[in-house]
């Protein structure tokens, strides 16, 4: 077997139990008032499970193939005696769901021929085995029907004696030669419910009559059937050879205005020519965005991983937590998704740790006794907003502002008078817990100023909303994409800049205004009502100020720029446009560059700096008073 | 360097790279590197300069679609700055798989020195620019100075930035 060929098993494996995961929490939530078993839910559960055990058998994976196998008995049983689901049970399949997760990870990272690598594995499959043993003796004093009896042979061969059988042995018992265990294996449990396979499975129904010969091809037949089922949907691509295409066509949108607006063209009258530059433009832009989109996937997998934080996090504490997602089908940038998960994982477990009340003190606010999480997204312009809501009890300004000025970040007096959303800001100062004690699901010093700089490294922002007694809702906005951001191209001698348009507020060009040197390289000058440190680029990386020789400004450009609700200044020699700007990283043998997010091309064909503004202010300003 | 350029014909077929060296001049002195680490010779583009660094870091130029950093050979070793000018030659070289810039005088040739024709070279003191200096090549009656490429970049503390205002 080709190592290669394991490894994108592996891949739609994950994606199988993603699915498991949904499903299994789907069908909690649905029981969990003590309505009826969705049947519906079983058999698709059932089906996964079947398809795993399938698959991985295929590939020699008997760890997988053994739990799988018994949790699809467990759903067998479920089918025939819905009555008997209880909590219990779906414990045992959220676990199965864990250990085969588990398995999967380590068969990915260190392949080790596919069986079990920790004692707690086999004895979470005896464990199940057990419970398929205990229902199956439970079952067998009532009265049943001849079909259950079919079943509970099953059961048998699987768990005569669970406590000593070792997994090897456990199926030798279904087969004399162990070489073929993985298809006699299909074969007996075919048998052993042909009534109800048959019917629901049209890929598995031909198990039963092909001959041993064609039971080895059988499931290589059966992957390829479903592999051309995904590819009618989707198609898996390397990322490598996408990026490469986005590469491309990044030079091709850069090389567009280089030929149309050639100057060795830029004189002369050409007005077909223009026509069919134009023509070529329309399509470059096409491209571009069909290209970026191509990177684009739904934040759907991400927010439905959630649900399960959820479930887990809410038995921890022992709250009633119901999440309500919705914009799941919000598309955005794959490389983005995935560093969101970490920052969401950490906002959620807060927002039910330490935002919402148990279901006590909500009754006493006169609350639900469940609370609610709201997880929304949704695009505004070239942004996504993931809102993460809570109704909770808010956050405390006093016991922030304790801690706050424990921590010696503020001086008591002034604490009074802070805005609320300035003292929410603390919330992001690192090592800042307002939780009373270290709890198992957070206080470890892993604080919101990780999620921050997580976010901020995707060139987003994290803002927090609070009403006293109301909630909580965190407020995370980042690009859709990180490979082309609109910017405005400045110029300062002989150097072209970069400002991302997000961040600039305001240009203006300066005819003969004053500016007032507070001290050494601290300008300011009087923008709208308010003044504002200027600067020039040379003094935000650590050279002297041109503006020292300048009191005032002529023929000068200011880019009013701002970052988290502070302004600055910055002077340039000439703006020279917006424009789309593919962003290039820059070589790592500069090694102390504060401020630079990057480097491009312009249609000039010079290489040009992206300023990463929210750095820039926040250095500067962190380094002088005004 | 006729007798050279004719044994590096003779086995051309065999180990092409070895041995070889890229000869290039700054000031009247002879300078070469292992040709393997180079990857082109171009004439020089321009230079979009970054502030905030060590001043041997000239900044980056654009070479077909590809943005990659470009260092003054003679800054890197102390010398004084000469102005470009349009015999002013960049090398394009790659070491531990990034790509940088060298800019020189002049380039001169691509020279076969045989290994026992190398001489370690003699500990010169600690100035700055023998650091980069590990071995000399003699080629008929000249001398040419072997330098270590990744010292040119590996050499931290010359990297942080001098010229930070007081505040």
């Amino acid at each position: 077997m080709e190592r290669d060929d394991v490894l994108e098993y592996l891949l739609e494996a994950r994606e199988t139990l993603e699915n498991i995961e949904k499903d299994l929490l789907h069908f909690e939530k649905s029981t969990l008032d003590g309505s009826l078993v969705d049947r519906d839910l079983l058999d698709t559960l059932f089906r996964h499970f079947h398809t795993i055990k399938g698959s991985s058998g295929f590939f020699g994976l008997t760890a997988i193939v053994k739990i799988a196998h018994s949790a699809e008995n467990l759903l067998d049983y479920l089918r025939k005696n819905p009555e008997d689901q209880d909590e219990d049970t779906l414990e045992l399949l959220i676990t199965a769901l864990d250990y085969l997760n588990e398995l999967v990870e380590h068969e990915e990272s260190s392949p080790s021929g596919g069986d079990f690598f920790s004692e707690e594995q086999i004895q979470f499959l005896n464990k199940l085995n057990q419970k398929n043993e205990f229902i199956r003796v439970h079952r067998l004093n009532t009265p049943e029907e001849p079909t259950t009896t079919q079943v509970s042979v099953e059961f048998g061969l699987f768990g005569d004696d669970p406590k000593t059988a070792e997994p090897k042995e456990e199926f030798g018992l279904f087969t004399n030669t162990p070489k073929a265990a993985d298809t006699t294996e299909f074969g007996l449990f075919n048998n052993a419910s042909i009534p109800k396979t048959n019917e629901e499975f049209g890929l598995f129904h031909k198990l039963d009559v092909i001959s041993e010969k064609e039971k080895i091809q059988k499931p290589e037949e059966n992957l390829k059937n479903e592999k051309k089922t995904i590819i009618k949907k989707d198609i898996r691509i390397d990322t490598d050879k996408l990026d490469s295409l986005l590469d491309i066509v990044g030079e091709i949108v850069i090389t567009e205005p280089m030929v149309t607006d050639h100057q060795d063209i830029s004189k002369l009258k050409l007005e077909n020519f223009h026509k069919t530059a134009l023509q070529l433009k329309k399509l470059i832009r096409n491209l571009q965005e069909i290209t970026l989109s191509l990177r684009m996937v739904p934040i759907a997998g991400i927010f439905s991983r959630m649900e399960r934080l959820v479930r887990d996090t809410a038995k921890k504490t022992g709250k009633q937590v119901k999440l309500i997602i919705s914009g799941e089908d919000t598309e955005i940038d794959k490389s983005i998704i995935e560093e969101m998960y970490d920052p969401l994982v950490h906002i959620i477990r807060n927002a039910i740790d330490h935002g919402l009340e148990t279901p006590e003190e909500r009754k006493e606010a006169g609350k639900q006794p469940q609370g609610t999480i709201q997880l929304t997204a949704n695009q505004s312009g070239k942004e996504v907003w993931i809102e993460v809501r809570d109704d909770g009890k808010g956050l405390s300004r006093e016991r922030i502002l304790n801690k706050a000025v424990s921590l010696g970040l503020i001086v008591h007096s002034d604490a009074e008078s802070l805005e609320d959303k300035d003292v929410w800001e603390f919330l992001f100062h690192p090592g800042f817990s307002t939780a009373k004690e270290v709890t198992d699901l957070s206080g470890r010093g892993v604080g919101l100023d990780v999620v921050r700089k997580n976010v901020t490294t995707l060139k987003g922002f994290v803002d927090v909303f609070s009403v006293f007694g109301q909630g909580t809702t965190f407020l995370i906005r980042v690009p859709l994409t990180l490979a082309i951001i609109e910017g405005l191209v400045v110029r300062k001698e002989e150097t072209y800049f970069i400002l991302p348009s997000i961040d600039v507020k305001e240009s203006m060009y300066l005819s003969n205004e004053p500016i007032n040197e507070l001290y050494k390289n601290n300008h300011s000058i009087q923008y709208r009502t308010n003044q504002i440190s200027i600067v020039d680029i040379n003094l935000l990386f650590g050279k002297d100020s041109d503006l020292n020789n300048q009191r005032t400004l002529k023929e000068k450009y200011l880019i009013v720029t701002e970052s988290h609700e502070k302004q600055m200044g910055i002077v340039f020699d000439e703006i020279l446009g917006n424009q789309s700007i593919v962003i290039k990283p820059i070589s790592p043998i500069f090694k102390n560059i504060n401020g630079l997010a990057g480097c491009t091309i312009l249609g000039n064909g010079h290489a040009g700096l992206i300023l990463d503004v929210r750095k820039l202010i926040g250095q500067h300003l962190s380094s002088v008073t005004i | 360097m006729s007798q050279h350029l004719k044994s590096w014909d003779v086995d051309a077929d065999e180990d092409t790279m070895k041995d070889l060296y890229l000869c290039f001049s700054l000031e009247d002195r002879d300078y070469a590197f292992e040709v393997r680490h180079l990857t082109e010779i171009l004439a020089l583009p321009a230079i979009t300069t970054i502030p905030g660094t060590a001043a041997f870091l000239k900044g980056v130029i654009n070479i077909r679609g590809k943005i990659i950093p470009v260092m003054d050979v003679r800054l890197r070793f102390d010398m004084p700055f000469k102005s470009y000018h349009e015999r002013t030659c960049v090398l394009l070289v790659e070491l531990d798989g990034l790509p940088l810039g060298l800019i020189v005088d002049t380039v001169n040739d691509v020279l076969r020195i045989p290994s026992e024709n190398i001489d370690l070279a003699p500990k010169i003191g600690e100035s700055k620019s023998s650091r980069f200096i590990y071995a000399t090549g003699r080629v008929g009656d000249t001398v040419k100075i072997l330098i270590n490429l990744q010292r040119l970049l590996t050499e931290e503390e010359t990297h942080l930035i001098k010229d930070i205002p007081g505040n």
